[in-house]
């Protein structure tokens, strides 16, 4: 196993694989910048290219893609407040606040240390669990998702700063709009007033895209003056945000291991690990006080986490050959072109291209944030620049955003209408991202309650894994009331009960 | 327009849309009514709470219940280089704003991505924001630049060329007037 | 002797005319008004025509999936068929499984030729049963031809046990879990179809979203089985039965069994069905997967330019170096001409009441066998 190890390694390295390797990075580097355009599409544009490349070097072109895309989707969150990729939603509501304080430097060099980092976990874990991963995954069937959607709303609670009856609401609201569309018992439409493109729901880019960015266009406008309101701070800022990574140990580590255990399950993905590991990363601080305004752990969290659903993701699409979400579906497309079968064939015959597939993730990644890193100045000037020219470029790509996920001019009215709705939220303080949460976690809530009862009558809730999964999502709603009685009956330091680095 | 009223209005009106999404589901069958029913109980009494909260603060002119960040968003403008929170000049600048977010959206639905972009930078930068006359055409043109290059030439993913286009049967407006122009000018 | 008369010769001319006439337009044996199938056209016209224009390809599903990659496939190749060598691309537009294309094609978009249509065949019965929201007439498309047929198939677990269906018919007839999504969609329509036709005690679980979760759950034994479309089970989802084969194939929704190692203990559904009733929903049930990928024109483009488009993909469709690049994708290539498409639509779309009102109640949503 050593030999195969080392071998795919030095694989990388070859002609063409290499080459291929850079091409995907630099195309994913451009298009994990636009939003509305994400992996999901370009790795769809780009499969027909792979017809007539060999295995190493298709993968080689596709997941060096991939992993870029995850990166830089990152950095428009943080720059302008626009989600590049909706997998990078999270990381505006503390990296962009950042960037107003002027420290985009070192929320941009937080979010890549903590998506390297993340990554390399989820490669880690993906080249370890290879021989007991199919236990995990099986184990998780309807009824467990049930409840672990309907536990990620408790988490509602971290993501309501200080208005909970709001967030509540909010998160109420989300579910609300995540009943529009097909019935998924029945196929009728609901609350689509007769058109068609509503069928599949309202869409979850466009009114993520609306909902954090155009708020912050129209206060880039108000305030007159560049994103960052009174300058930016200099080199220091960027190597300050590595060691922040490095600082918070703690918090990058576990949302590490939160996007790739995540991300391992069918069904689940970036989409929710990315708000799973922000609102861990809240929960987990004794100082909750700044989280929303520019509070590192914010970024760190989300970044690492985005990155390292990847080589989660692989874990089922490799070892089954069941995708878990539609990027790994396109994946498993690539691997039929190759005529390849995933399977146990992929952990047997095929060894040393599934390790191949490890050392791409993380070697792609480590070129990624190098380059980043070369430019993160220039792109740290950005928030330098006068407001007033920057507006147009950031409205185009927030509306192209909306259009280009179905190319409809109905997703760009969505995503203007919920731009509305935001800005409304920002001003009389409404927590956005619990209705996102709702909106996501919705449909997951429905479809898996019909499915378990249907197969399972009400008996599903008593299976022991879920009984298991409602219980921790009890104890994260109740922990911090806890924490707060035990220290006040006991005597006991509130530090006690939070990790030692805050 | 105080907060306090726009959040009064805010609750009432999402109330109604809650009391309009349960009664659209008042006829439907059991599995298509148990969540949109099962959970818009459930918010509309959140709605409904949150409603008596937000009159009560209104008819008292206390503060609002909970205590939001310490700046306010948009509450404070600077304007010629000085911090100001008049609310003439903010409220100004978000209503200016929000109707060239408007413009945009119509821009770009009637006129495409690439001559949308094109009229629609050009125009914000000079009228509004009062750019020069070589900035803004420069930045519109690089706009137009980049939706070709990107789009139509490295992705091959179409975008929309406008309604207006659609309507008069033309490929693009671009090509429309060149075709004008070729028939007036043969040769 | 009897002196014979000349026979006329304009007589003579008129009569063979005539009756090639009669023959020529003779009436059609399709219950719609016969759409003329012109098939000559005036290639220089043409060429005038699409010379250095773009013909858009519009896909009723995102980029990635079986549907755009065939149609990047087909753009890859039909450029050079069309006279006037247009560039071809292809422009994805998703929603409501497809309707949303079908739709814009239909209506909206330019009638003048540079737009074709790819959605989804299963619309086609959806429109059959009257569903809301379909704005076209699958029998006004001019229909440019198809790519691949299929019938439905239905598997079950091995370690069920299931590996015939009579063990899941009558009174002694075991119940197994089948997943489905909505009703409308081909996997559950044809779960439910041969629940109803054959009497098989399929407890339907409706809800999955898609494919691939309902593979997800056959995978870790939530599911006992499911119905798609065999060409799925030899592509996507080979891995269910290569290198080790999980599900038994039970039942093909066809008249015959393909010749398949897979296929050793299935049974054609219409060889089992009952009566001619059972078996004429059954074969409109499978009639869409008849037309896989297919390809149509408004009905107000110009005939010449239809003919043109028509020939261009036949031509494609039997380019060597298109059915290599199908062939990787595992999708079987049996293309059928625009005229055997239209026929098929025909079939589907002249229900008699009688009959939709017997599809709906088969269809429609029951749990339990």
């Amino acid at each position: 196993m050593i030999e195969a190890l080392v071998s795919s390694l030095l694989n990388v390295f070859t002609y063409p694989t290499f080459p291929f390797l850079l091409i995907g990075i630099l195309i994913g580097f451009v298009i994990g910048i636009l939003p509305g355009i994400g992996g999901l599409v370009t790795l769809a544009l780009m499969l027909p290219f792979t017809f007539d490349m060999k295995p190493v070097a298709a993968f080689a072109f596709l997941l060096g893609m991939l992993s870029v895309t995850a990166t830089t989707g990152d950095l428009t969150s943080i720059l302008f407040g626009i989600p590049g990729e909706s997998i990078a939603a999270a990381t505006i509501v503390d990296g962009h606040p950042m960037a107003k304080k002027g420290e985009a430097g070192r929320a941009m060099a937080a979010a890549l240390m903590s998506s390297l980092l993340g990554a390399i976990a989820g490669a880690i874990v993906l080249a370890a669990s290879i021989p007991v991963v199919a236990p995990l995954v099986l184990t998780f069937k309807s009824p467990e998702f049930f409840a672990l959607a309907l536990v990620g709303i408790t988490f509602v609670a971290s993501l309501s700063g200080k208005s909970k009856l709001k967030g509540m609401l909010s998160a109420g609201l989300g579910f609300v709009l995540a009943m529009v569309g097909l019935d998924p018992q029945s196929g009728m439409p609901r609350y689509t007033m007769g058109i068609p493109q509503l069928w599949d729901g309202v869409g979850l880019v466009p009114v993520t895209v609306g909902l954090f960015a155009i708020p912050e266009v129209v206060d880039l406008w108000v305030k007159g003056t560049s994103i960052a309101e009174r300058g930016s701070e200099s080199l220091r800022g960027v190597w300050q945000g590595v060691k922040d990574t490095f600082i918070y140990w703690g918090v990058t580590l576990r949302c590490s291991m939160i996007g790739t255990f995540i991300g391992i399950i069918p069904g689940l993905g970036a989409g929710v690990s990315q708000w799973v590991a922000y609102a861990h990363a809240v929960q987990s601080s004794a100082d909750k006080s700044r989280f929303g305004m520019g509070d590192v752990r914010g970024v760190l969290g989300p970044g690492a986490a985005n990155n390292s659903s990847l080589g989660g993701a692989l874990i089922p699409t490799i070892a089954f050959g069941v995708p878990g979400s539609p990027t790994m579906a396109i994946l498993l497309g690539a691997f039929l072109i190759q005529g390849l079968v995933p399977g146990p064939d992929m952990l047997t015959k095929h060894l040393d291209l599934t390790f191949a597939f490890v050392w791409l993730i993380v070697i792609s990644n480590l070129i990624t944030v190098a380059l980043c890193f070369l430019f993160l100045n220039q792109l740290a000037k950005i928030t330098c620049v006068r407001g007033a020219l920057l507006i147009p470029g950031i409205l185009l790509l927030v509306l192209l955003g909306g259009y280009a996920e179905s190319n409809s001019i109905l997703d760009m009215g969505i995503t203007l209408l919920f731009g509305f709705i935001g800005l409304l939220m920002v001003y009389l303080d409404w927590p956005r991202p619990p209705l996102i949460l709702g909106l996501v976690l919705g449909k997951l809530v429905e479809r898996n309650f019909f499915i378990s009862y249907q197969l399972h009558g009400s008996g599903f809730l008593f299976r022991p894994m879920v009984i298991v999964i409602l219980l921790i999502g009890v104890a994260a709603l109740f922990l911090p009331v806890l924490q707060a009685f035990l220290s006040k009956r006991l005597g006991l330091k509130e530090e006690v009960f939070v990790s030692k680095e805050d | 327009m105080s907060p306090k009223r726009i959040e009064l209005i805010v609750s009432l009106f999402i109330v109604l849309v809650l009391g309009w999404v349960l009664w659209e589901a008042r006829a439907w069958q059991f599995h298509s009514r148990l969540f949109p029913w099962s959970v818009g109980f459930c918010v509309l009494g959140l709605a409904l709470i949150q409603l008596a909260f937000s009159l009560r603060d209104y008819l008292r002119f206390e503060p609002t219940l909970e205590v939001g960040p310490q700046r306010t968003p948009l509450s404070e403008a600077v304007l010629y280089g000085q911090v100001t929170s008049e609310p003439e000049v903010v409220r100004g600048r978000i209503i200016v704003i929000c109707a060239w977010i408007l413009g945009f959206y119509l821009g770009l639905w009637f006129l495409g991505f690439k001559l949308g972009s094109l009229i629609l930078t050009f125009a914000f930068l000079r009228f509004t924001a009062k750019e020069r006359r070589s900035v803004s055409a420069t930045v519109a043109i690089m706009s137009y630049l980049f939706f070709l290059a990107v789009f139509d030439l490295i992705l091959a993913m179409p975008l929309t060329s406008g309604l207006i286009a659609e309507l008069i049967g033309a490929s693009s407006l671009e090509s429309f007037v060149i075709d004008i122009l070729r028939w007036a000018f043969p040769g | 002797m009897m002196k014979s008369k000349p026979v006329n010769p304009v007589f003579l001319s008129a009569f063979i005319l005539v009756s090639l006439l009669m023959v020529w337009a003779r009436p059609s044996v399709m219950a719609a008004p016969a759409k003329q199938f012109q098939r000559s056209f005036d290639e220089k016209a043409v060429a005038d025509f699409y010379r250095g224009k773009t013909v858009t390809i519009v896909v009723g599903f995102a980029p990635g999936g079986g549907y755009d990659i065939v149609s990047r496939l087909i753009a890859k190749h039909l450029g050079k068929y069309i006279p006037g060598r247009p560039n071809v691309i292809v422009d994805n537009r998703p929603g409501g499984g497809s309707v949303v294309a079908a739709n814009l094609v239909y209506n909206v978009l330019r009638k003048d030729g540079t737009f074709i249509a790819n959605f989804h065949s299963q619309m086609l019965l959806q429109q059959a049963e009257g569903r809301e929201g379909i704005e076209f007439d699958g029998r006004r498309f001019d229909w440019l031809g198809s790519v691949s047929s299929s019938v439905g198939a239905c598997a079950l677990r091995r370690d069920t046990g299931m590996t015939h269906v009579k063990q899941m018919i009558g009174p002694s007839g075991r119940v197994v879990n089948m997943g489905a999504e909505a009703p409308g969609s081909g996997i559950t329509d044809t779960t439910a179809i041969m629940r109803a036709t054959l009497g098989l005690k399929f407890r339907i679980i409706y809800g999955y979203d898609g494919q691939r979760p309902i593979a997800n759950a056959v995978l870790n034994r939530e599911l006992d089985g499911f119905c798609t479309s065999w060409e799925s089970f030899v592509s996507t989802l080979k891995s269910f039965f290569e290198p080790v084969q999980l599900l038994n194939v039970v039942a093909v929704l066809g008249s015959s069994v393909p010749d398949h190692p897979w296929l050793k203990n299935a049974v054609a559904a219409e060889a089992m069905a009952p009566n001619e009733d059972a078996r004429s929903l059954l074969k409109i049930v499978n009639a869409p997967r008849r037309l896989s990928y297919p390809y149509v024109v408004a009905p107000e483009v110009p005939n010449d330019r239809v003919a043109s488009l028509r020939d261009a993909f036949d031509k494609t469709l039997a380019d060597p170096a298109f059915s290599v690049d199908l062939t990787k994708l595992g999708i079987p290539l049996e293309p059928r001409t625009g005229e055997e498409a239209a026929q098929i639509v025909n079939e589907i779309l002249s229900l008699k009441p009688e009959a939709v009102a017997a599809l709906k109640e088969a269809l429609k949503r029951k749990e339990g066998p």
